[in-house]
């Protein structure tokens, strides 16, 4: 197993980790026999098969040597856009789509991509006010938030 | 109906002025994405995914399909000019196509590129509509226990032809089927996986988790290297001559043929698709040729075969999905999830219930075709110039498109977090080596896979039996078993070395 790297080994871990909560969430549903099969048959055999194939990917030759690791930094930016698009989702209702989507693409554009500040305000700015022009003559009611009157 | 009849009726419908326009549509978007590095097609049809929620289920997958063919095209752009494949389709194509393209001969590689796609394309066209209608014919006597050894067979395949170890890509698949028993129980209507909650007796919704798994993912990829893009190699700054000499087509016809049948057929295959088809179209074409020493230095075979496989695969990649309702890889299993947000379900039914729609769809590949050729023979300098777009603009745009999308399938803002989930999710699997096709595959037929499993046992009394006693499945098994026993007796073999080792030692 030398040379696998780390990651890897968390990833089958959790899928094996899945399969079991999968087991274990199973339990309250009629398994039914051969002949009529319940409502937990399959979900059960399905938890299995991913135990075994996960547990099996963990222990065979890793093949992915090449595969390169995130950088730190990579990560940090990662996270603050996940950060960023959790607080989209919750903001989004009380705040409004438009107020929520400058946000979101100033930092997406100015924080993470190091666009000038000029071109990031009129692209975010621009960005969410036509798209929540375009989207709501499609029919998509996006919500108004606090720019709502 | 016979089969100009229907190409009649198929070209009533494609020709319709707003199917000309989603094809347009479809194919332009097609080649930029094509073009564009780290944006691939399944991604940007999982972004479209919502938006075809709005217009007519024929318009839609012709705008979809116009996207996947279309990116085999512009893919094949950066691959000769920069060097970059744009699509993993085009890989094979940088080889000879940049040498080619460093010699002065850019304008006929390109040509033949194109005109390669275009022969392919059409070709591969003609054999899904002689193909699929007696195969659909056929697929009407299916019963249940054929359709389970059908997804079955297609799963193991797609894991033991894809890329990746295969344990891993099982493992994804077997993800897949679980994510898939989420909400209903599809014959019980038992709520199983839901936690008491109600928005999860519906299941998992196709758009917000393949928004994330592609399109987010591949955000998150970018934004994690972010010099990528920038990194590219300089344009050449002229293009001459665009129509290969008579020694150049001389040589290539045959290679383009070849390329067509190789593609026509790998792309049919469960999991092969057009990346595969272009690697064995490559060397197909290396190994038959007399100096096979050319291949890397500028053949112009080496960028006939693989640009004409990977179209050819495009339109047998068809053939499944329209006649069994099976998706052959990832990009058709989004198709398939295009065709259920309509309420349509493709398979052998189609073409009796809806035949101005399966043929309206195949119509449209030829008028799609015709398009990019036209498109891209005059406009490569500006697609080529798209391969420029910094990742700095590129990453707004998808997580925007991904938001969106994802609240607009239900106008709740939870499907942003499910989408969040999904892309967090992906980026780790394809950080740690597991491929995403086998899960969103295994995803869309689990349902299918649980039904037929249990119709075929109730149907045979609980006998497993009823599996290998009927021909189609009893064939199906045999061609699944036959790619499964050696990678997994080469596992074996392994295995048992590695014990007589372990043994050693403790001596």
């Amino acid at each position: 197993m030398r040379g696998v790297p780390h990651g890897e080994h968390i990833f089958g871990a959790a899928l094996i980790a899945v399969g079991l909560f999968a087991l274990y969430a199973r339990t309250d549903l009629p398994l039914g026999t051969l002949r009529e099969p319940g409502s937990g048959f399959f979900p059960g055999a399905v938890a299995v098969a991913l135990i075994l194939f996960a547990a099996l990917a963990l222990i065979s030759r890793n093949s992915q040597t090449g595969r390169r690791r995130a950088e730190p930094r990579g990560i940090a930016r990662i996270s603050i856009l996940s950060v960023l698009i959790a607080t989209y989702a919750s903001l989004l209702a009380a705040v409004g789509f438009v107020l929520c989507t400058v946000v979101l693409l100033l930092v997406t554009l100015r924080g993470l991509g190091m666009v000038g500040w000029l071109p990031a305000v009129l692209w975010a700015a621009g960005g969410s006010a036509g798209c929540y022009f375009l989207f709501t003559r499609l029919g998509m009611p996006l919500p108004g938030g606090l720019l709502a009157f | 109906m016979d089969i100009l009849s229907s190409l009649a009726l198929g070209f009533s419908v494609s020709l319709e002025p707003a199917n000309l326009a989603y094809c347009f549509i479809g194919v332009l978007l097609g080649t930029v994405i094509g073009v564009l590095p780290g944006l691939g097609s399944a991604a940007t049809i999982a972004l479209l995914l919502p938006i075809t929620y709005r217009i007519p289920p024929t318009s839609a997958v012709i705008m979809l399909a116009g996207i996947w063919y279309g990116s085999m095209y512009g893919g094949s752009t950066t691959s000769i000019l920069l060097r970059v494949p744009g699509e993993s389709a085009s890989v094979m194509t940088c080889i000879d196509g940049f040498e080619m393209a460093k010699r002065g001969r850019a304008g006929a590689a390109l040509g033949i590129s194109a005109f390669g796609s275009f022969i392919a394309g059409t070709l591969g066209l003609l054999g899904l509509i002689f193909l699929a209608p007696p195969l659909a014919e056929f697929a009407l006597d299916f019963g249940p226990p054929e359709y389970f050894a059908l997804t079955l067979v297609g799963l193991t395949l797609v894991s033991f032809l894809g890329s990746g170890p295969w344990p891993r890509a099982l493992a994804m698949a077997a993800l897949g089927l679980l994510l898939g028993t989420v909400g209903l129980d599809p014959v019980r209507s038992q709520a199983r996986f839901t936690f008491g909650t109600l928005s999860l007796q519906g299941g998992i919704e196709i758009i917000p988790m393949v928004m994330g798994l592609f399109g987010l993912s591949q955000a998150f990829t970018m934004i994690e290297r972010r010099a990528s893009v920038e990194e590219i190699a300089a344009m050449p700054k002229r293009l001459r001559e665009l129509l290969p000499n008579r020694d150049e087509w001389r040589l290539a016809i045959g290679a383009i043929l070849r390329g067509s049948l190789v593609g026509f057929l790998v792309g049919v295959l469960p999991g092969a698709g057009a990346t595969i088809s272009s690697y064995v179209a490559y060397a197909v074409e290396k190994r038959r040729s007399p100096h096979p020493e050319r291949f890397g230095t500028g053949a112009i075979e080496g960028v006939a075969a693989p640009e004409s496989a990977n179209n050819a695969a495009t339109a047998s990649g068809f053939i499944p999905l329209l006649t069994l309702g099976l998706p052959a890889n990832v990009v058709m299993a989004l198709m398939l999830g295009a065709f259920m947000l309509h309420g349509v379900t493709p398979g052998p039914m189609l073409l009796v219930q809806k035949p101005d729609m399966f043929w309206g769809i195949v119509t449209s590949m030829f008028i799609g075709n015709l398009m990019l050729l036209v498109l891209n023979l005059p406009l490569i300098g500006v697609f080529a110039r798209v391969a420029y777009m910094p990742s700095s603009y590129l990453v707004p745009v998808i997580v925007l498109a991904c938001v969106i999308g994802a609240y607009g399938v239900n106008n709740n803002p939870v499907d942003i977090l499910v989408m969040l989930g999904f892309g967090i999710f992906g980026y780790l699997a394809e950080k740690s080596g597991y491929s995403l096709a086998p899960l969103v595959l295994a995803f869309v037929l689990g349902p299918l896979m649980e039904t037929s499993l249990r119709q075929s046992l109730i149907l045979s009394q609980g006998s497993f039996g009823i599996f290998f006693e009927r021909p189609i499945t009893a064939a199906l098994f045999a061609l699944g078993a036959a790619v499964v026993i050696v990678p997994v007796l080469r596992l074996v073999l392994r295995w048992r070395a590695f014990g007589r080792f372990l043994k050693k030692v403790k001596m």
